[in-house]
């Protein structure tokens, strides 16, 4: 039973840790939370449905497409909503609530072309199951394992050591003294949110064999990545994935030991108990404004 | 001085609110379109809860997405007291009020440390596990997911079941619980809740107890959430989870910024357009949330004061245009 | 009045602040001066409360304060203003000072929400105190703009009556001359002396400008990298040759 709830925590914490990566590199770059990082992901779902399901492109290809295409949604989302919104120098929270729009937005698109119902999207693979020490495991499970950790490793390189990287970091941590540096920080930030629908949009289209896509997924994964990367210790790219464990983990090991319908509500309880006894999350970043 | 408000005419003060003179006559005006009554109704209503919000978040600056819990609060309250005790409705909205606002301030008191995403984050945790409790609740008391029936609005034996006469009810409740709102802010509590929204660590360092203050602000949007969460309970006549669901707590934001934060009469403007406005958009069936979507984005790039605050940017950008003219006028006149 | 005994602040490895004890009595300015990044601002938090030091003794007419928070320590007679200003900036001028005044309220929540008589009066004085403390610092004319949207050095003279609202008994200026001209400079040295006359008090005053330091304190403390480097009149600052040889080492 522990090694099954073991690996149920990995499969939702490598989702939540994708998603809140994403609220984390947003953070750093523009100072806000994206609200709509779950439905950015559903998205990712539902293209990749597209392109797999109804067009029979390979695996393989769709899921570049499909990564292509969240990559442009996210540009597109910073420079033509945005961007034109900080320019009007609105207030923080003012500008949450218009990613919440973007969040209406996108679910809207998404029942207007994909209609309302949950779709199933065909399996990845040819062998569906793997046995492990007596216990089956869906090996679409392990794939979106595997992804999410390639994921997160591509991104502590990408940050860590090519120039671009470095020059997102740096206009992230000081935007003025980047420009100074001859940095592009528009472009820096653009790059940021297209990463982060990118990554959103990646894990959507792994869950889509074992979830199914949905709309309604939506909003309740956005409220969770962002727990994730808030438990963390907001802003904090290690942190985001360290909050994803554990909220997946609690979430897993209370329905195992406690009772599933309990679950959400343990998570919830314990992210309140973590934020009173924590109040910058667990690995602190400096980063978090007054 | 002259500058002080509290020497100028009385008269000059109160004629901007002539034109509300007209709002106890709407029902007559609207005799023959009872679905618009009760429109106004559930905006007298929301007029209330975003009153509340405007305190701790136009005022105290503390942002919260636990706004449908507090409502719940109230609802759920006020009817599980009256289904399960023999205590009367004028009792029960009572009480499940001044229960929301101590559970709102005993919740206040360790998040009043916390800031920005860690404080969101706070209040969206505290409105999933309300909304988990009210969908699992021990014994199924509340209904669960198939929600449960109320009794209608019933006060020291008068009905206000029929939306043209729980308009006159609302009507004073709107009144009571805007101008104490009003009353409050212009007070040393209201300054302090200013202080603290402004910077925090000059609040502090001026004498500014910060925690005792934010404790307060939110009692007050407990109190004044849920008292508006028991209206809709018992004039709706049926309440169900969805209600009381986190996204719902961004509607009352949502409100709350249309109108502009912290002043007056933003709540009150924000509540009913609205209100008005999503009735409007549901003749746009699956459209109506990508319409909500974009005009909400719309709004917040060209009116990100809200109402009330871009209207004072307007009149003071006229003003100035008056005073460079007459002082035009008499550089002329000099020369 | 204040005695701080053997105070140590750390942040991590840093020690800010390294066992420094000194003490503020009398009607009269008491100077803290040293290079920058000596700690002088980190001690004033650990006196006002922002920071909690992690060994020492603050003593207030009596009264252990370490520890406590900071609206606590104001409100028992400690006031201060700050190194970076930190005003009220959309709020009125004259609502600025008025918050400062908030202990000696005395409307309660029920005063507050029903404007009762008390509320009234109260209000009424309490403008009218305002307006006076405004008039003292020549801002009278300024009271009802936005006190962000004021000059620099304006901004600094409305902290230093923000601070005084409150009566205090021991006022903390964190170099109050910087962004002066050197006509408000040369005001603010007869200001100091006024304010300890009108309102008796004893003044901690953290400051790079030599000339008013020397010119208005009767003693002066030197801390160095955390550390209490001298003490004593400015006549014997100022021949120290530790002291000397602390500013011509630093960078300032």
């Amino acid at each position: 039973m522990f090694m099954q709830l073991l690996f149920a925590a990995l499969l939702s914490g490598s989702i939540y840790g994708l998603i809140a990566l994403g609220y984390s590199l947003i953070y750093r770059a523009s100072g806000i939370m994206n609200l709509a990082q779950g439905d950015l992901m559903c998205l990712g779902g539902f293209i990749g449905y597209s392109f797999y399901a109804v067009m029979k492109i390979p695996v393989i290809p769709s899921i570049l497409l499909t990564v292509i295409c969240c990559f442009a949604i996210g540009s597109i989302l910073e420079k033509f909503v945005i961007s034109p919104i900080f320019k009007r120098s609105s207030t923080t929270s003012v500008i949450i609530l218009a990613t919440v729009a973007v969040s209406y937005i996108i679910q809207s698109l998404e029942i207007i072309i994909w209609g309302g119902a949950p779709l199933a999207v065909p399996s990845f693979l040819k062998i569906k199951t793997f046995k492990l020490f007596g216990v089956i495991y869906q090996t679409e499970s392990l794939l979106t394992i595997g992804v999410a950790i390639a994921c997160m490793l591509g991104i502590h390189f990408f940050m860590k050591k090519t120039s671009f990287g470095i020059a997102m970091r740096a206009a992230a941590m000081d935007p003025v003294a980047a420009r100074s540096c001859g940095i592009n920080v528009a472009l820096t930030t653009r790059v940021t949110w297209a990463i982060s629908a990118t990554v959103a949009g990646l894990a959507g289209i792994m869950v889509g064999p074992i979830y199914g896509v949905t709309t309604t997924l939506g909003t309740s994964m956005s409220a969770k990545g962002f727990a994730s990367a808030v438990v963390g210790g907001y802003g904090d790219m290690y942190g985001a994935i360290l909050g994803g464990g554990v909220l997946s983990g609690l979430e897993s090991f209370s329905a195992g030991y406690i009772s599933s319908h309990l679950k959400q509500m343990i998570a919830f309880i314990a992210v309140l108990l973590i934020l009173f006894s924590k109040p910058r999350g667990l690995l602190n970043a400096e980063s978090v404004k007054d | 001085m002259e500058t002080l408000s509290l020497n100028r005419p009385r008269y000059k003060k109160y004629i901007k609110f002539l034109p509300l003179l007209v709002v106890p006559f709407l029902p007559l005006l609207l005799k023959n379109y009872t679905y618009g009554i009760m429109l106004l109704c559930f905006a007298q209503i929301y007029v209330i809860a975003t009153t509340g919000l405007d305190i701790v978040y136009g005022y105290t600056g503390q942002i919260t997405f636990a706004t449908s819990a507090f409502f719940g609060i109230g609802a759920y309250g006020s009817v599980l007291l009256r289904k399960y005790t023999a205590i009367p409705m004028e009792l029960t909205i009572l009480m499940a009020t001044l229960l929301s606002a101590l559970i709102a301030m005993l919740f206040a008191y360790p998040v009043s440390k916390l800031r920005f995403a860690f404080l969101s984050l706070s209040t969206i945790s505290f409105n999933y596990i309300f909304f988990y409790f009210i969908t699992r609740s021990p014994g199924g008391i509340t209904g669960d997911f198939n929600g449960i029936f109320v009794e209608r609005l019933k006060l020291f034996g008068i009905s206000f079941k029929e939306s043209h006469h729980f308009f006159y009810f609302g009507l004073v409740c709107v009144i009571i619980l805007v101008s104490l709102k009003m009353l409050l802010v212009r007070s040393r509590v209201g300054r302090a809740f200013l202080a603290i929204k402004q910077n925090v660590h000059a609040a502090e360092g001026m004498g500014i107890n910060v925690r005792k203050y934010k404790v307060y602000a939110f009692g007050f949007y407990g109190a004044y959430v849920a008292f508006a969460g028991t209206l809709y309970a018992h004039f709706v006549g049926f309440i169900s989870p969805e209600t009381f669901a986190e996204e719902q707590s961004v509607l009352y934001l949502i409100m709350a910024m249309f109108g502009g934060l912290g002043s007056d009469w933003g709540p009150v403007i924000g509540s009913v357009s609205i209100v008005w406005l999503n009735d409007i958009l549901g003749y746009f069936e699956k459209y109506q949330l990508l319409a909500y979507g974009i005009l909400l984005i719309l709004f917040i790039v060209f009116l990100p004061g809200g109402v009330v605050g871009e209207g004072k940017k307007l009149v003071a950008k006229i003003n100035e245009l008056i005073k460079g003219a007459k002082n035009r006028k008499e550089v002329d006149a000099g020369a | 009045m204040l005695n701080i005994d053997h105070m140590t602040i750390r942040f991590g490895e840093l020690i800010a602040v390294n066992d420094v004890s000194l003490e503020v009595s009398g009607a009269r300015v008491t100077a803290l001066i040293g290079p920058n990044g000596a700690g002088k601002t980190t001690l004033f938090n650990g006196i006002s409360g922002v920071y909690n030091p992690d060994e020492g003794q603050i003593l207030f007419n009596g009264e252990n304060i370490k520890g406590k928070r900071p609206s606590h320590i104001h409100n028992i007679g400690i006031s201060r203003t700050y190194q970076i200003i930190n005003l009220f900036a959309d709020m009125p001028v004259i609502d600025n000072v008025i918050t400062g005044m908030h202990d000696d309220l005395k409307s309660n929540f029920f005063d507050s929400m029903f404007h009762t008589r008390r509320h009234r009066r109260e209000e009424k004085e309490c403008y009218e105190k305002a307006h006076d403390l405004l008039k003292f610092v020549n801002l009278e004319h300024r009271a009802h703009e936005a006190a962000g949207s004021l000059p620099y050095g304006e901004q600094r003279r409305l902290e230093i009556v923000r601070a005084l609202a409150s009566n205090p008994k021991l006022l903390l200026l964190d170099e109050p001359a910087a962004g002066m001209n050197s006509r408000e400079k040369a005001n603010l040295d007869e200001t100091l002396r006024e304010i300890i006359e009108r309102w008796n008090l004893s003044i901690l005053l953290v400051e790079h400008d030599m000339d008013l330091v020397m010119g208005v304190s009767e003693y002066i403390y030197v801390l160095s990298f955390g550390k209490k480097l001298a003490e004593g009149k400015p006549s014997e600052i100022q021949t120290n040759p530790d002291v000397i040889e602390a500013y011509l080492g630093g960078d300032d």
